[in-house]
């Protein structure tokens, strides 16, 4: 033992010892009995920009073409939600849709400039997708005063000044075109601080949806301007072609840009040897979430004896087993699930934001390549995103 | 009784909700475990962008050893099963500290692990400091003989007993009462070495003029002697080992479930009822959210004694956190950073330090960790992960406005990479490939923690872990409901949390013992 300590008299300090007790005793029993203190500040600004769930109403609806809707939609003040989340440019909101027996979730970007939800506004742009779903339904069925449900804000693609370029170059066709129609508005009312080179890839030019807010956009707003490249026909003052290695540089700033892309697979498949090709490093280049992938025997690791087998998933919920689900090896397991009236938790239905996650008891899935955003800990516990996550037996899975 | 009467109902997975949960299951009871969130830990998780998987919120384990039996925690896990079902990365050393001493220099250190080493370290750094530094070891190995002492038996602090104590544990005695400085005074420790010795003090979030003596050097103990770990697949690789014990044991977790209200029925709790109106019953609760949002807004106003009402008034919130986790596109040797451990304040003053973080422009203190220096290949070939840690001693993130926020987290994240760069001279800014930033904003969200508070309670000088300790049964006058995790009775941090949710399914299990030989009497 070391040398007797003390650090004010030996007498002193044991009597501080045993006086520990009633220090703490006495300090609450000083204490006041009003009500305690519920009201968390900070909790309730978390609570304003992530709400749990927005219960929002259309409020307008616009026809851009035949098949693509403008909606405005306004907090349900009713159903509780009094004020719209604020977001960055380029995040989105998944809505929850009931279909027919079916529940299903779909993520839309919020087209507008954020400022206008401070105003109680949320903009979103529907296409009806060929072969689609709940696009469909959305266009069928969504009118003046029609409830939805939707998330709070989510994504990770818009524009972070400490790790991207001021300088935004952006390619988009007229299935990516949201999330930077949203990041001009923002650039026009200063609400957001970037340069951005929009790229819109289109086959012809009555084929670029919402052209004509980023022309006017573009004319009035020194940060911002648009370019378009048309495949099927000559257009005066546009490219013709694809977008191309050579036709990026073209437009490129002289210094180092960003490059942000979004749209469909179609665009991506074309334009991943042209970036590579561009040298730029991986920090300078961002995709958006393409969503579900529908057609996954399509891509290369997909194991082909699969093609056309169905199999059974028994679900579990909260202990019991809830239902036994047929499902395709071509069909993601959430839209199986979904399909069979099953109230599954999903968001961004492309592999990125867990909030899908559930336990793979038994069975096996295939993941494709590069949507697997898995933590280590959950793929070695069996954990799996049902949203990217494809049959190839019976199995049998736990869901949240 | 229903089908869905449970012996024991935890609300929360946290580490402590978990570890609650596990030895509950364990003992065989019918436990069900209930999170609001889509995956158990809490706090002890990790998040993926791009390349890259970010643990949200571990720095490094203590109590923690390779060799199994060795350190509480480790013993801890090798009763639950799970030492070895968990990959683990050792920790290289122990801190660099980079801050101002009283005289205005620089100080720029990095400590060794190892006792015999540290010293060693320190006596170069400050001469004429080995003597008692050694001697603060040995009080620190004294120290831990007699919590272990504690820890095993029921004192009563008899006039006998005391004798005992303090022939055996007299220094531990002499010394408990007092602050990390008072202590560090008396033993004439020089105020250089002070500085240094104290860098840990972030980790626990009180100043050391008010932290208590004993946790502090039990902690700094079990650091320098048996080095630190961390989970190789990051903490979420622990909070699903945990709930695996939980269901191998025939306990049950209910994700994506809020409660919001608990029963109570002849002022004992009696069960609770989810956000979704459905009523589950039990006989005993374990909280593992804070008291205060328990007793205010969980709880009917007439079922929350007095006594709970004024503790919890008397209480002040700890520190509230905020992160910087950086991907960056270049390897730790070509950015030059060589230390696992970043301690980076403005003043070696505690207090001072305490003070400053009080307001957000005036904080850019942080405990930095890069991961690859522990575990090269926590990243691809050629990245690095560097995350920052800071805490506010304020609710200055109360005021801002919801349409400032993202400007505001931008602006944290500058201001903490730039004193960085500045404190290291190492340049990371240019080097940003994934960048994400969590504010008390985001931890209020994630784990409905109030205030964004990390912490649980300050560990005030009358509030800290002796003073808790030997009060033990005041926090105990709510029938059937006890509380663990960072808010419960020994702090916050994971090794905090575990041994108190281990504390907490004992006691409810005494608890449980003790009614049914009372019914038997009957
Ligand atoms: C981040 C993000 C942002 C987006 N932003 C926009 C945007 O701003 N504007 C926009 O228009 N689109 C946007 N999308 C795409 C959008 O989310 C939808 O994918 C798109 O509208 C097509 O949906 P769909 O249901 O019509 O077709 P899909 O989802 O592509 O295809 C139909 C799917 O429904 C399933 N299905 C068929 N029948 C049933 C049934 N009976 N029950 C259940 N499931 C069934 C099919 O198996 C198939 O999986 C975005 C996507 C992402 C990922
Ligand atoms: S819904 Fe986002 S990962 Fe599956």
């Amino acid at each position: 033992m070391n040398n007797k300590i003390k650090v004010r008299s030996t007498l002193n300090d044991i009597r501080n010892f045993t006086n520990i007790p009633e220090l703490r005793k006495g300090v609450i029993q000083e204490a006041p009995e009003t009500p305690i203190n519920g009201n968390f500040t900070v909790n309730s600004i978390a609570n304003f920009l992530h709400p749990s769930v927005q219960y929002l109403k259309v409020k307008q609806v616009a026809e851009i073409n035949r098949s693509t809707r403008a909606y405005i939609l306004e907090p349900d003040a009713a159903h509780g939600t009094a004020k719209l989340a604020y977001y960055r440019p380029g995040q989105w909101i998944s809505v929850t849709l009931n279909i027919g027996n079916a529940v299903v979730t779909r993520p839309y970007t919020l087209c507008a400039s954020p400022l206008r939800s401070v105003e109680d506004e949320y903009m979103l742009i529907v296409s009806k997708k060929p072969d689609g779903f709940a696009s469909h339904y959305i266009i069928n069925n969504w009118k003046k005063g029609t409830e939805v449900v939707a998330s709070a804000p989510m994504g990770n693609f818009y524009y972070q000044p400490l790790r991207d370029s001021k300088n935004v170059v952006a390619v988009c066709d007229n299935q990516g075109f949201t999330p930077f129609l949203s990041m001009a508005e923002a650039i026009a009312d200063k609400s957001l601080n970037m340069d951005l080179t929009l790229i819109y890839s289109a086959r012809k030019q009555a084929e670029a949806i919402m052209s004509q807010r980023f022309d006017e956009l573009s004319e009035n707003t020194p940060n911002f301007r648009i370019i378009y490249v048309f495949s099927d026909e000559h257009v005066f003052k546009c490219e013709r072609g694809f977008v191309t290695k050579s036709l990026i540089e073209k437009y490129a700033p002289f210094t180092k840009y960003s490059l942000f892309v979004c749209g469909s697979n179609t665009l991506y498949n074309r334009l991943i040897p042209q970036i590579s090709e561009l040298k730029l490093e991986n920090k300078y280049i961002r995709f958006g979430l393409n969503g579900q992938i529908n057609t996954p025997e399509a891509l290369s690791d997909f194991p082909q004896e699969s093609i056309g087998k169905t199999f059974l998933c028994k679900v579990i919920k909260d202990g019991s087993l809830i239902s036994t689900v047929p499902c395709s090896a071509t069909e993601s397991l959430l839209v199986a699930l979904e399909r069979e009236g099953i109230k599954a938790p999903s968001l961004c239905r492309s592999g990125e934001c867990g909030f899908c996650r559930a336990k793979l008891l038994k069975g096996n899935v295939f993941i494709p390549h590069g949507v697997d955003n898995r933590r280590l800990a959950d793929s070695s516990h069996g954990i799996i995103h049902p949203c990217c996550s494809y049959p190839m037996s019976d199995m049998t899975l736990v869901i949240n | 009784m229903s089908e869905k009467n449970y012996d024991i109902i935890v609300i929360g997975a946290g580490c402590g909700g978990l570890t609650a949960a596990a030895f509950a299951a364990k003992e065989g009871k019918k436990v069900l475990l209930l999170e609001r969130h889509n995956s158990p830990g809490g706090f002890s998780s990790s998040f993926v962008r791009g390349r890259f998987e970010f643990d949200v919120s571990l720095h490094e384990l203590c109590r923690f050893s390779n060799e199994a039996g060795l350190g509480e925690l480790r013993i801890l896990f090798d009763y639950l099963g799970i030492s070895n079902k968990i990959q683990w990365t050792s920790i290289p050393e122990a801190f660099r500290l980079i801050s101002r001493s009283y005289d205005g220099r620089k100080i720029d250190v990095a400590m060794p692990f190892g006792v015999e080493d540290f010293i060693n370290a320190m006596e170069q750094y400050v001469p004429d400091s080995k003597e008692s530094m050694t001697r603060l070891f040995k009080l620190g190995d004294e120290i831990e003989e007699a919590t272990e002492y504690f820890a095993a038996n029921e004192t009563k602090m008899s006039f006998t007993e005391l004798r005992h104590i303090m022939k055996k544990y007299g220094n531990f005695v002499k010394t408990a009462p007092y602050s990390v400085n008072e202590v560090l005074d008396a033993l004439s420790v020089p105020k250089k070495a002070q500085e240094i010795f104290n860098a840990y003090w972030m980790y626990l979030g009180v100043d050391c003029d008010r932290l208590s003596f004993t946790h502090y050097i039990s902690m700094v103990n079990s650091y320098v002697k048996l080095g630190a770990y961390v989970p190789t697949l990051r903490s979420h690789a622990l909070s699903m080992a945990l709930a695996g014990v939980i269901e191998d044991n025939n306990g049950e977790i209910r994700y994506n479930t809020h409660v919001s209200r608990i029963l109570f029925t002849d002022g004992k709790a009696s069960g609770v009822i989810l956000k979704n109106g459905e009523k589950i019953t039990c006989n005993h609760i374990i909280a593992n959210c804070s008291p205060t949002t328990v007793y205010s807004k969980m709880m009917k106003k007439g079922d929350v004694p007095l006594s709970a009402i004024k503790r919890t008034n008397a209480r002040t919130f700890g520190a509230r956190g905020a992160c910087v986790y950086l991907g960056l596109n270049r390897s730790p040797e070509e950015l030059g950073i060589k230390n696992y451990s970043y301690f980076i304040t403005d003043t070696s003053d505690t207090a001072s330090q305490f003070a400053l973080m009080k307001s957000i422009d005036t904080n850019t203190a942080q405990a930095t960790v890069c991961l690859n220096i522990a575990n090269p290949d926590c990243s691809p070939a050629g990245t690095t992960i560097l995350c920052m840690t800071t805490l506010y001693t304020d609710n200055c993130w109360a005021d801002i406005t919801p349409e400032g926020y993202f400007e505001e987290k931008d602006l944290l994240a500058a201001r903490l990479i730039s004193k960085f760069e500045d404190a290291t001279g190492i340049t990371i800014h240019k080097y940003i490939e994934e960048i994400e930033v969590a504010t008390p904003v985001t931890f209020a969200r994630y784990t409905n923690t109030p205030q964004g508070v990390i912490y649980g309670y300050l560990g005030d000088d009358w509030d800290s872990i002796i003073p808790r300790f030997m009060t033990e049964e005041l926090d105990c006058d709510t029938p059937g409901l006890r509380f663990c995790g960072g808010w419960g009775t020994q702090l916050s941090g994971v090794n905090s949390a575990v041994a108190s949710g281990r504390n907490a399914a004992f006691a409810t299990l005494g608890d449980i013992s003790e009614e049914r030989s009372e019914q038997n009497e009957q």
